[in-house]
């Protein structure tokens, strides 16, 4: 049996939800709410899922940014939830975060070059060493090594996503979660930034938790890709059978509103999904997506379906499948 | 068929004088939109999108500054308005959808008041009825209750829901042009579907022109009328937008075109070569070193933009053959 690198079990993050006092009752905003997943080493899963359903706190639990309500992550077969401290520093160099909102994630008055210093110097590498890697890390995403004595703001929105890739790889991290890291450029970097990934993924053996709403994005960089709805997993599946295969309502919904790049298939911009959008705070009973989903019957709005298994590496959580 | 335009930008150029050197960022662009109608703004990253937006905003900073151009909005120069008479023009009859949310909201306090402070700061409405305004906008744009969102400081939204807060803001005071720098980059597709749906609703409504900068090419046949293309702060391709994308005349639109990456098709195709370095452009075609065509006739002067049909003009010495 093939080790994961990173397993993650029944992790919840619950975040207090604010007017309680007002509505006479405490909510509690369920970002994510019951996750179980695993990655292999140099494995890619792609995470996708509407706006809001919880793909960055997972993220950031993952890296142990945050703390989990309830559950369990394993990095590389130990336990890192409930570490601290130095017991926790020694796993955290493994894995590395690039962050959705690029340019807020870099210190304004520090230059890039100090910028992508700072992880290698917190984690001993000496100080001339670091001034030629940082250059290298600055060639490798395309940038120049001069770049290093510029600071964030002046480079574009794109130069900025580039400079977070190299700050996240400076440690040569075994697990990176790429939060959104493409989302921000333009085709050509993009095409570029991708390629750089597999590249980097081939090359070291690397493995990434790649979070993005580019669906073409993920079918081109990862292996297998996991559909997230409301806080919960709603589907799994390989990538290469993300356009052909899948099979929960939601999925297909995502996959119909990609829009093409042919101004002769105006579809109108109709959107796909009706229907509110739903609220962490009080999901619905029943299926979760059973209020937006086409396919409702009553089963749906009575009992939550569970994520089983459909075939090999799929898994689907449908009453319908 | 309205033609006049609404917002007219004209020769902008827009320099940052910095320690190592003069950055030209935006170079000479020049384009209209019309009212009721959509442009889209699109080149590679770096191109000067951004630069472009905020200048006709007048928000550069130094080091940057506005070295040339005109910026037409209701018959009057935005780059030569006093500040006073700027501020009430901002917001009001032009408004801007900033591309990095987390930096332009501010992070003390609430999205609620935020939103409420934009609207009553330019309206003669109670606060009240402020709040009411912000609470249906976010309904509008697809975002889970509301009236508690409203009570949510920026760091407690998701990356898509922080965006859609954006552009609530921008369109809380019905602006009459509307620019809005990628404003769907943290949406999924289904939402995406939605706002863009939103936006049209409201373009019609109050005959708003939208200019929508965005890299994503399936955004801008959905969404836009015309595109823009810019290269090295300098518009090269203007057009319909079926006709840019049917007969793309500019070497660069066609490789831009050629780079768009499709669900369920593997090679990726990116632009050859390194975008131009914007502290010492060349006199000549800023797209030469990269460009399949290029000729003899390419080192001689920088190309300008000339109608090759319709509506339709582009920058270059070589036009593809079926450009006319
Ligand atoms: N610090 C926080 N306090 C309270 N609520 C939070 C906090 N962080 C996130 N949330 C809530 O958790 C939910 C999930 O947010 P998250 O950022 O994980 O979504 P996402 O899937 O990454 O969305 P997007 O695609 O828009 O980035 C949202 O409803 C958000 O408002
Ligand atoms: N404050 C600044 N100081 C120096 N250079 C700047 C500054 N702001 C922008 N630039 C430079 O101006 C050029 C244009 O930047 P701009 O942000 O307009 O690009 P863009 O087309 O919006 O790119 P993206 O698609 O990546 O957002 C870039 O090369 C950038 O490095
Ligand atoms: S369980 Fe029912 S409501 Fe849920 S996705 Fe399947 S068909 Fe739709
Ligand atoms: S002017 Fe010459 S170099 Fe420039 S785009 Fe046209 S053919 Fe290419
Ligand atoms: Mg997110
Ligand atoms: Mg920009």
């Amino acid at each position: 049996m093939r080790v994961s690198l990173l397993e993650v079990r029944d992790l919840v993050k619950h975040y207090p939800g604010k007017g309680g006092i007002l509505a006479g009752r405490r909510e509690k905003v369920r970002a994510v709410d019951g996750v179980s997943l695993s990655i292999a080493r140099g494995e890619t899963l792609g995470l996708v899922g509407e706006s809001g359903c919880g793909k960055s706190t997972l993220g950031r639990l993952v890296v142990r940014l945050e703390e989990p309500t309830a559950g369990k992550i394993f990095f590389a077969g130990q336990e890192t939830t409930g570490r601290t401290g130095r017991k926790l520093r020694e796993l955290r160099r493994r894995f590395q975060i690039i962050f959705q909102d690029s340019s807020s994630s870099l210190n304004p008055r520090r230059t890039v070059g100090a910028i992508i210093e700072e992880p290698l110097a917190n984690f001993g590498v000496v100080k001339g060493e670091c001034r030629e890697r940082v250059g290298e890390l600055l060639e490798l995403v395309g940038l120049e090594p001069g770049d290093a004595s510029k600071y964030p703001h002046e480079f574009s929105g794109g130069q900025r996503q580039r400079i977070n890739i190299a700050r996240a790889l400076a440690l040569q991290p075994e697990l990176v979660v790429c939060d959104e890291p493409v989302s921000s450029l333009d085709v050509s970097i993009r095409a570029q930034i991708l390629n750089l990934l597999r590249e980097l993924k081939r090359r070291f053996n690397l493995s990434y938790l790649f979070i993005s709403h580019d669906l073409a994005a993920v079918s081109y960089l990862a292996d297998r890709v996991a559909v997230m709805y409301l806080g919960q997993i709603v589907e799994v599946l390989p990538a290469e059978g993300l356009v052909s295969q899948a099979r929960h309502p939601y999925t297909r919904a995502l996959l119909q509103a990609v829009p093409e790049p042919d101004p002769q298939q105006r579809t109108g911009q109709k959107p796909v999904i009706r229907g509110e959008p739903p609220d962490p705070a009080s999901p619905p009973p029943g299926c979760r997506f059973h209020p937006r989903c086409p396919e409702a019957r009553e089963v749906c709005r009575q009992e939550e379906p569970v994520l089983k298994k459909v075939g090999k590496g799929r898994l689907v959580r449908c009453h319908l499948s | 068929m309205s033609w006049a335009p609404v917002l007219k930008v004209k020769n902008l150029s827009t320099y940052f004088y910095t320690r190592y050197g003069v950055i030209k960022a935006v170079n000479g662009a020049s384009f209209t939109v019309a009212a009721g109608k959509t442009l889209g703004l699109v080149g590679e990253s770096g191109c000067g999108k951004s630069v472009t937006a905020l200048s006709i905003l007048r928000l550069i900073e130094p080091p940057g500054r506005i070295c040339s151009g005109e910026v037409w909005l209701n018959g009057c120069d935005l780059l030569k308005i006093p500040p006073r008479q700027l501020r009430q023009v901002r917001g009001r009859e032009i408004a801007l959808v900033f591309q990095d949310p987390l930096t332009s909201l501010n992070p003390v306090l609430t999205i609620g008041t935020q939103l409420a402070e934009t609207i009553d700061s330019h309206e003669e409405i109670s606060r009240a009825e402020a709040r009411r305004r912000a609470v249906e906008l976010l309904f509008r744009l697809g975002l889970p209750d509301p009236e508690r969102l409203m009570r949510l400081y920026p760091f407690q939204l998701s990356g898509g829901m922080r965006q859609r807060v954006m552009v609530a803001m921008a369109l809380a005071l019905r602006p009459k042009v509307l620019i809005a720098d990628e404003p769907t980059t943290a949406l999924d597709v289904t939402v995406q579907a939605q706002i863009l749906a939103e936006l049209k609703r409201l373009q019609e409504e109050l005959g708003m022109a939208i200019v929508l900068i965005t890299h994503d090419l399936g955004v801008v046949a959905a969404m836009t009328d015309e595109v823009a293309v810019m290269y090295a702060g300098t518009i090269v391709e203007h057009g319909p937008v079926a006709e840019v994308f049917d007969r793309p005349a500019h070497p660069y639109t066609r490789a831009l075109l050629r780079s768009v990456p499709r669900l369920g098709r593997e090679e990726l195709a990116p632009v050859e070569g390194q975008p131009p370095s914007l502290l010492n452009l060349p006199a000549h075609c800023a797209f030469l070193p990269r460009c399949l065509q290029a000729g003899a006739a390419c080192r001689g002067e920088k190309p300008e933009l000339r109608e090759i049909g319709p509506g339709h003009a582009a920058a270059c010495h070589r036009l593809f053959p079926w450009a006319g």
